[in-house]
């Protein structure tokens, strides 16, 4: 019933901790009042905090996963360092990014001298890719993918909202999600770390079998200790009382969603994946 | 030890007694002669949810704390008794009657987390909300009586924990709090009028105080919280009347003094093992018996070689002096953070043909010990929880470390986590099933280890970990028989728990869990005869009492305090 054999998040490549730099507050221009008192312990500190709270999602060095990357001059969100805390404190309503609310003001603060220390000190290095978003908008629609999708509000919403995917995930992420959508299946943020979400997996596909011998598939939409709510693809929700249950099957290897590795060129899965990155929720109009 | 010692007497008495003695009266036990006038127990057999029986000027004895089990519609300390056993002799509510259980009232406290165990008190209800304020319920309604703000100041540090607070002290007519800016605060239980407050601690360096305090004869016991920003920790106690000091244990030897061995260099200085949750006491030994944290830094352990005495240890000290009877450290240098402030639970239990007085724990590092509590032998323990640092127990009962387990700069995996295989949340002993019931977090860690300079007010914890989460990881509620820690049952729950349990007379395990589960299960076989779902997660310990004839199990969601009990049908009339 649980999975046992695969822990995603150890896949990271975590490189050694704590690396000295020597002088760090004046290696980086124009900051706020928290990087011009910061020290190299809060580089240290803010990484070694970092890396517990924060890397899974944005990546050791910040290069972005089920996040979005941290490696650039700008972050959209958090054009300055009070803004970065309240980021961090509070999370971001509506997307993946919970707050921590484990770490103490004076640990985010380290924490945010680290983030800082990830912008790159030359051109800002946005991720250069070579597809084409205009052609990807039309890969998207043409091969069906609003009939789980929304985009600006448009679609179907059995599966993720893609309006601001590219401002909440790398594009590797997303080209690995479409050939492969069941190899990082997304997890939930919604709670604090005692409740459900932290965590979970989300669109999980779940099997049951009642106590009359009904079987039913679905995508999990919750779960406590007592019960579980599954929507089935017609997105009817459907809800178990869990000790009732003759059986409850969770598929941790395996996406609602089809793999589009085959049935997509080289140069479309380049367009399709350069036009999710620019769904950022700016420029939400005009899509239909 | 003979058998015959008064106190004893009433134990046995109480427990042998208990569901018989107290289904059929409401003793309220040793009465003030001010009080002998007023009603005492319920005056109309078929009691409306409101009632007229007043409740009872708040008094509450040395003598009648020491005997709270032949009073269970009361709740006197924070674990219930001093044995701490978080067991409650009303059964009312039970096996047979329990799925009717209904929310009688809710309290809404002000905003945080809420961790606050109530004390009851002759229709009086005393808890605390976060960050330390102090309320007073008429425990029928709900209905607020008096409100004292601990006015702590926004920049109070509370490093490595949040702003909780678990709830106050009773003895006599007088509430003791200890608030988040390290103060211990004296409020008059009729009014919350302030008696007095000292400072126990600085703040401005890390020492902070979320515990409930233990009040024993003419003193109150108060541990501190700091580990995490590098405070030497100690015990304290305090003249109930007056507020002054009256002796104060480190738990952290300075040089030239007893364990002063197990430390290098100043390490000792900033060397950890707070004191932040409430202990337990025997009467007749005249002992108190308190768990001490982690060393600091926490994961970092190259700046403290040694043992670190005495943290992530249990201590006996002699309650008139503080002085140490003795010490069992189950974590020696500990390097994952695995306190060992976790509730030590007193039982009397006949060991190898002969009665003795034992003292148990389900440690956060997922082993289960006893210990003979005259003398700190160590008579057993074994792996309650998943575990994959440590091959077992030696003879001693000191930990055979498996090689290549501490934190390093790049992650290592070991089981459990930080947060441990339990945590500050309370375990129950049922006298009744001579069984531990232990809320257990199933889940791993990958920690980290990072270079650290000590410097006063700030972290000082040497690394992270990064927990096994999600899917991952989720919790049980683990019936242990006490004698061997040998698993009877468990009731497996969605996420690694954050709060406690309780058993009671009924034949039921009440718990919650992090999705808003509140459940009771059968104490004998773990089936779950009720649940609700009361819709923020529960992260405190449940307690119960009775008013009025009948008995209302607490339990709590979010920031609500549910009173729950059976309709008046199930109700046994007096």
């Amino acid at each position: 019933m649980r999975r046992h054999s695969k822990i995603h998040w150890m896949n990271l490549t975590l490189v050694a901790l704590a690396p000295l730099v020597s002088i760090f507050s004046i290696s980086i221009p124009a900051l706020g009042q928290i990087t011009e008192a910061a020290t190299t312990e809060d580089l240290d500190q803010g990484r070694v905090h970092y890396i517990a709270s924060c890397s899974r999602c944005h990546g050791v060095e910040g290069g972005g996963g089920e996040g979005p990357p941290l490696t650039r001059t700008t972050l959209t969100r958090a054009p300055d360092d009070d803004a970065l805390v309240r980021i961090m404190q509070n999370g971001i309503s509506g997307t993946g990014m919970p707050g921590v609310g484990w770490l103490a003001p004076s640990e985010l603060r380290q924490v945010a001298v680290y983030v800082r220390s990830l912008a790159p000190s030359g051109p800002d290095d946005l991720e250069y890719l070579s597809g084409d978003p205009t052609r990807g908008r039309t890969v998207f629609e043409n091969e069906g993918c609003m009939g789980c999708h929304t985009v600006g509000g448009s679609g179907i919403a059995r599966g993720p909202d893609l309006s601001t995917v590219g401002a909440r995930r790398a594009s590797a992420y997303l080209r690995e999600s479409i050939i492969d959508p069941a190899a990082d299946l997304p997890r939930g943020v919604d709670a604090g770390f005692v409740g459900f979400g932290l965590g979970f997996v989300n669109y999980l596909m779940v099997g049951v079998v009642d106590n009359l011998g009904n079987q039913l598939r679905g995508m999990r939409m919750n779960e406590d200790s007592y019960t579980i709510q599954l929507k089935d693809a017609q997105g009817v929700l459907h809800s178990f009382y869990k000790p009732d249950l003759l059986e409850l099957q969770r598929e941790f290897d395996r996406s609602p969603m089809q793999s589009y590795g085959e049935r997509l060129s080289e140069e479309e899965l380049e367009d399709l994946v350069a036009y999710l990155t620019t769904l950022t929720g700016t420029n939400l109009r005009g899509i239909s | 030890m003979s058998a015959s010692n008064p106190i004893r007497a009433i134990r046995t008495l109480s427990i042998l007694t208990l569901v018989t003695l107290l289904s059929t009266c409401t003793s309220p036990g040793t009465q003030p002669p001010a009080e002998a006038l007023r009603p005492l127990g319920p005056t109309v057999p078929e009691a409306s949810p409101v009632t007229s029986t007043p409740s009872l000027r708040t008094q509450v004895p040395f003598q009648r704390i020491v005997a709270a089990t032949s009073e269970p519609h009361n709740w006197f300390t924070y674990s219930g008794s001093y044995f701490s056993e978080r067991f409650s002799g009303l059964s009312q509510i039970n096996t047979s009657n329990v799925g009717h259980l209904q929310v009688e009232w809710a309290y809404q406290t002000s905003p945080g987390l809420v961790e606050t165990t109530p004390v009851v008190v002759d229709g009086m209800m005393y808890l605390t909300e976060p960050p330390s304020t102090v309320t007073a319920l008429d425990a029928r309604t709900g209905r607020s009586v008096w409100r004292w703000d601990a006015g702590v100041p926004d920049e109070t540090l509370n490093i490595g924990f949040p702003r909780v607070n678990r709830g106050v002290a009773v003895l006599d007519e007088t509430l003791f709090v200890a608030t988040l800016d390290a103060r211990l605060v004296a409020l008059d239980a009729e009014s919350g009028i302030e008696r007095w407050s000292t400072v126990v601690a600085d703040n401005s360096v890390g020492f902070a105080m979320t515990g409930a305090p233990l009040a024993l004869d003419g003193k109150i016991i108060v541990g501190v919280a700091g580990a995490e920003a590098g405070i030497r920790g100690f015990l304290d106690a305090y003249d109930a009347k007056t507020g002054e000091r009256l002796w104060r244990t480190y738990t952290v030897p300075a040089p030239g003094e007893p364990g002063s061995e197990t430390w290098e260099g100043n390490a000792w200085e900033h060397g950890g093992g707070s004191t932040w949750l409430t202990g337990s006491y025997d009467p007749e030994l005249n002992l108190i018996y308190w768990g001490t944290g982690n060393p600091g830094p926490d994961w970092n352990g190259d700046v403290r070689p040694g043992d670190n005495l005495y943290t992530c240890a249990l201590l006996a000290l002699d309650a008139d002096t503080g002085e140490m009877r003795w010490h069992f450290q189950f974590t020696p240098h500990d390097v994952h953070d695995w306190d060992a402030t976790e509730i030590p639970v007193l039982v009397n239990l006949e060991w190898e043909g002969r009665l003795r007085n034992l003292v148990v724990m389900a440690n956060r590092n997922a082993f289960y010990y006893v210990l003979d509590r005259e003398t700190g032998e160590f008579l057993h323990g074994q792996e309650y929880s998943k575990q994959t640092w440590a091959q077992g127990l030696d003879e001693n009962g000191r930990p055979l470390v498996i090689p290549d387990t501490e934190p390093t700069a790049e992650g290592n995996l070991v089981w459990p986590s930080l947060q441990g295989a339990t945590n500050w949340f309370s375990p129950s002993y049922s006298p009744l099933t001579e069984t531990l019931y232990v809320p257990v977090r199933h889940m791993g860690a990958v920690y980290y280890k990072a270079a650290v300079e000590y410097e006063p007010g700030r972290p000082y914890m040497g690394g992270g970990e990064q927990a096994i989460s999600g899917d991952d990881a989720w919790g049980y509620i683990k019936a242990l028989d006490v004698r061997t820690g040998d698993i009877d049952w468990e009731f497996q729950t969605l996420t690694p728990l954050w709060s406690g349990v309780m058993a009671t007379a009924g034949g039921l395990v009440f718990g919650t869990t992090n999705e808003g589960n509140f459940f009771a299960l059968d104490a004998r076989t773990g089936q779950s005869l009720w649940d609700f779902q009361a819709g923020a997660p529960g992260r405190s310990n449940p307690m119960a009492f009775e008013v009025d004839g009948r008995q209302r199990v607490v339990m709590h969601a979010g920031n609500s305090v549910f009173v729950l009990s059976l309709p008046d049908g199930f109700t046994v009339p007096h």
